[in-house]
């Protein structure tokens, strides 16, 4: 991406916090599910989200689609910010941005052939001619793999891929530019994985667009992806290239992730965090990763790092002594395995 | 002889195959990996094993336990060995606890069955049991319902639970599918802290040859009811000698090299009711050849230790067949 | 759990303003009680006179509150039948209802859930669709028709029980089988459907693993899991069970309060029927609590945050 390059999609410190409330006289919590999170993804590109469950990674996604709005931070898309929900430019960006989810059986309607919910959008945005329709329909279905005759099936007589393969000739049915995918693979056994992300990169690859990929697979990740950022707790803590960030992790976080990787053949050591996955509702102040980080300085308890380029090699890392402003802390919780 | 020694199972729903016959051997103090995709029986061999499918299941063949048939076993010859000899864990470890009851009180059943414990030194036991597994204040957790746990913390629970037996064998099916990536790395490293203190066998059912190969010595690939590959774990990602394990190892992303299409397996798994006719992975298998849709496949010694039911693979020279590994 | 007690309290609480509230609003809204039952064509004078003696000419939100403040003390007004106190002549027919109601909710109990368990363990045998189709026809068939075919076999055509009345105990036997027999198959089939769910979790599987016998696995995990959803319906049973026995009175001639209901609706003696449905909704207000303490007691996860709405 060129600096005169406009990016497809910018979003700009996010944030968007939930209220809950406990029983019928509890008390309200806030959540706050993302949390100053900036991305930008160009045409042709893939940003890969990265993190495990509660970090945020598909609040991020929601509101990069514009289906929830954020508390705070603009996102735009094309250049113009996102118009108001339910307004008729909102509407019309709705062709322009789809999403694929993570169960292809609950995403789609059990009671149609897919052929008639691949068809919908295009009905939807009054796309079209119906013999157009039709067309579109058919070469939709074939850029993903798809057989003429899956049309007529309902999605019980599909198979998981091919359930997976509908869900995204839907969203890829109004040629959109930027796509969503929601840990569109998580679902799915191993040998139909490798199927839908050979998929969706061939399809990236070909129709130029831009792609949102969110997952807790670090290997996924770096199969399809162009870039990758880590989500933890709600905050971006590490950007850069796939192989970076496998190969040399800046962020103590991204080194127990891409430690924790199963790998066959493994003789490096792991890095084993202790205790679990964080609360958001009952965030950590300064740093939320010291209370299981290996190399907590006094700092990090403290003062909240920002995402910024590393001095020595530019890496854009959330970490005080990643960023070589602190010396690592203790070693007492690191446990080597 | 086999700790446990599983010879020519079946099972069946109604008419559709589950597991077609299956050989398979543990020995004592082993960590053998069982490798496949949903529906391959996996799990349901072990359930069988062990007498826990509905009684709608058509069980059929042989299971040793150190020579005592369990297939057909009565209650009482089954019971002691549940938990006692053979302890198993599950997937889904927030719905494999029994929501109604305090997690301490669940431990302590399975002391009272196999050990005898009540009262006090059960009570002693359990907070020593959840301290091994590593629950940080076992004294007040021994008192928590399973939702006021997460995850990882209620699949220690449930590895507490499955040693409380002493068990000289843990059956562990996908322990870690439904845990993130660094609650996995934990409950793994669990897993193998546990077998080098007690020296108790270990079975791990997974999906991820990646998770499997870093825990257990020898590995044993299924699929569609049968296994197809079994061999030392090295052996499996040095030379795959079935086509399958072959797409396994492809359809998983390399972590480094350059990044190019993966060699993924057309196709999906047959159901049990419409198996091909030949070796089930025919129609998915590359290297098909027009005998694979006629013969279903023995399993053949491609190397020492290391066998493939694959009329293709080419059987060593001078490996000889162990008869108690024979395959299909 | 005190938390939970107090919010459950609170709950009822509200429910009770909000019945009495109804009450007032649909006795008021079904015309003007003074001409209804003094008669289109009792003089104005009298009408009138009848209007300040019940205080139907004070504004309507005095009106509310002294109904509250009537109902609070226990002065429900007289029966405009024979002047005496509402509230005690349903009392005293109260005894004779639940003598019907009592029984029959031990007939639905005892023998709705253990037919409901035993099906649920011997799914798809013999006894299981015998008792599926006891409880599909006890639940399709109206408790009317049931009473009077009992009536035809047993008192017709045998001749070994009363049809009517209330001379003896025998007399009370085919209105609580008519009354026991729905309510059991209501909750045979919603045991057995709640068991079934149960015995395929994976904690009854863990529990078998463990090494637990089968008679075991059942009493000490599955039972008191399934005990959660049928624990709602014996609530909402409850209920059912007075308004059956409206029917059942009317069909046996059996003096409850049911049968006092129907007599004096078409009598339209308003301070009787005001007292009734009072009576019957907040018996059925404290049938809710009484569920929600026993789904406390039964489900921890109750006490840590609020029920799922219930349909």
């Amino acid at each position: 991406m060129t600096a005169s390059q406009m990016p497809l999609l910018s979003a700009q410190d996010l944030a968007r916090t939930y209220s809950i409330r406990r029983g019928m006289a509890g008390r309200v919590t806030n959540v706050r599910a993302v949390d100053g999170v900036t991305l930008t993804i160009a045409r042709g590109e893939t940003l890969g989200l990265v993190g495990e469950s509660g970090c945020g990674k598909s609040t991020t996604a929601r509101l990069v689609l514009g289906i929830e709005r954020p508390d705070e931070g603009q996102v735009r898309f094309d250049g113009a910010p996102m118009p108001g929900s339910g307004s008729p430019g909102w509407a019309a960006l709705r062709k322009r941005m789809q999403l694929v989810f993570q169960d292809p059986l609950s995403a789609l309607d059990r009671r149609l052939p897919v052929g008639l919910q691949i068809r919908e959008p295009l009905e939807i945005h009054r796309m079209g001619t119906p013999a157009e329709q039709n067309a579109r329909v058919a070469e939709v279905m074939e850029e993903v793999g798809l057989q003429p005759h899956h049309a007529d099936r309902h999605p019980h007589a599909l198979s998981g891929g091919q359930r997976q393969r509908a869900v995204i000739a839907r969203a890829l049915v109004t040629q959109p530019d930027l796509l969503v995918c929601d840990e569109p693979i998580s679902a799915l056994d191993v040998s139909i994985q490798a199927q839908v992300m050979n998929l969706l990169v061939e399809l990236q690859e070909r129709l130029g667009m831009g792609m949102l990929f969110v997952s807790h697979d670090l290997r996924a990740v770096r199969q399809i992806s162009h870039r990758v950022a880590v989500m933890y707790l709600g905050r971006i803590v590490e950007e850069g290239a796939p192989d970076e960030i496998l190969h040399a992790p800046a962020h103590p976080y991204s080194q127990a992730l891409v430690s924790a990787i199963p790998h066959p053949g493994k003789t490096a050591r792991r890095i084993v965090l202790q205790g679990d996955p964080p609360n958001p509702a009952d965030r950590p102040p300064g740093c939320a990763f010291h209370p299981r980080c290996p190399v907590t300085a006094m700092r990090c308890r403290t003062e909240t790092p920002l995402l910024k380029p590393r001095p020595s090699d530019g890496r854009r890392v959330a970490c005080h002594v990643a960023q070589g402003e602190v010396a690592p802390g203790h070693v007492g919780q690191l446990e080597l395995s | 002889m086999a700790f446990v020694q599983i010879r020519d199972m079946s099972v069946a729903f109604g008419s559709a195959p589950a597991l077609r016959g299956i050989s398979l051997s543990v020995e004592r103090g082993e960590a053998l990996g069982l490798v496949g995709e949903s529906g391959c029986g996996k799990s349901i061999t072990w359930l069988a094993a062990l007498g826990l499918l509905p009684r709608s299941a058509k069980v059929g063949g042989s299971v040793l336990l150190d020579g005592v048939e369990l297939i057909g076993a009565s209650p009482s010859v089954l019971e002691p060995v549940r938990g006692g000899r053979i302890a198993m864990i599950f997937q889904d470890p927030a719905s494999s606890l029994n929501p109604v009851h305090r997690i301490g009180h669940q431990i302590a059943e399975a002391l009272a069955l196999h050990r005898g414990l009540t009262g006090a030194p059960a009570r002693a036991e359990v907070i020593r049991l959840l301290d091994q597994v590593g629950i940080p204040d076992a004294k007040t957790r021994a008192n928590a319902y399973p939702h006021e746990l997460s995850g990882g913390q209620n699949q220690r629970v449930m590895i507490a639970m499955a040693l409380a037996g002493e068990p000289e064998l843990l059956v562990a099916d996908e322990p870690t599918t439904a845990l993130d990536v660094t609650i996995q790395a934990q409950i793994l490293d669990l897993l193998g802290t546990i077998r080098r203190d007690t020296s108790m066998g270990l079975v791990l059912i997974s999906h991820d040859l990646g998770v499997v190969s870093e825990t257990c010595s020898r590995i044993a690939v299924m699929y569609a009811g049968r296994i197809v590959e079994q061999a030392e774990s090295a052996a499996i990602f040095a030379n795959p000698s079935h086509p399958y394990t072959r797409g396994l190892l492809g359809a998983m992303p390399p972590i480094s090299g350059p990044r190019q299409k993966l060699v993924s397996i057309p196709g999906s798994v047959p159901e049990a009711s419409r198996m091909p006719q030949g070796c089930a992975f025919a129609p998915r298998c590359s290297e098909a050849i027009a005998d694979c849709t006629r013969v279903d496949p023995a399993a053949v010694t491609v190397e020492a230790n290391h066998l493939a039911a694959c009329i293709r693979a080419t059987p060593a020279k001078t490996g000889t067949r162990t008869p108690e590994r024979v395959l299909a | 759990m005190l938390h939970y007690l107090g919010t459950r309290l609170l709950r009822a609480t509200v429910s009770v303003v909000m019945v009495v509230t109804f009450v007032f609003i649909v006795l008021r809204m079904s015309g003007d009680p003074a001409v209804v039952i003094m008669g289109a064509d009792a003089p104005p004078e009298a009408v009138d006179a009848f209007r300040t003696a019940w205080g139907l000419d004070q504004p309507i939100w005095v009106q509310y509150l002294s109904f509250f403040k009537a109902i609070f003390s226990g002065d429900l007004g007289q029966s405009m039948r024979d002047g005496r106190d509402a509230v005690a002549v349903v009392l005293e027919r109260v005894p004779s209802t639940l003598a019907l109601t009592v029984p029959a909710f031990l007939l639905n109990v005892g023998i709705g859930i253990p037919a409901g368990v035993y099906a649920a363990l011997h799914r798809n045998t013999a006894i299981d669709r015998f008792v599926m189709v006891m409880a599909v026809t006890g639940f399709a068939m109206p408790s009317f028709i049931l009473a009077m075919l009992l009536v035809l076999v047993f008192s017709v055509n045998l001749g070994w029980l009363p049809s009517a009345g209330q001379d003896s105990w025998l007399n009370a036997i085919l209105p609580i089988v008519t009354m026991g027999f729905g309510g059991a198959a209501l909750l045979a089939r919603f045991t057995r459907s709640a068991m079934l769910e149960v015995l395929g979790q994976s904690y009854i599987r863990t529990a078998s693993a463990k090494g637990l016998s089968w008679s075991a696995v059942v009493w000490r995990h599955a039972l008191q899991n399934a005990a959660i959803p049928t624990v709602t319906i014996i609530g909402f049973m409850l209920g059912g069970l007075v308004a059956g026995a409206v029917v059942v009175e009317s069909v046996f001639s059996w003096p409850g309060v049911g049968r006092l209901l129907v007599v004096s609706v078409s009598n339209r003696d308003l301070a009787v029927v005001q007292a009734i449905v009072l009576m019957i909704a907040l018996t059925m207000v404290a049938a809710n609590f009484v569920v929600d303490i026993l789904y406390g007691l039964l489900d921890p996860k109750m006490q840590s945050q609020t029920r799922p709405a219930r349909a």
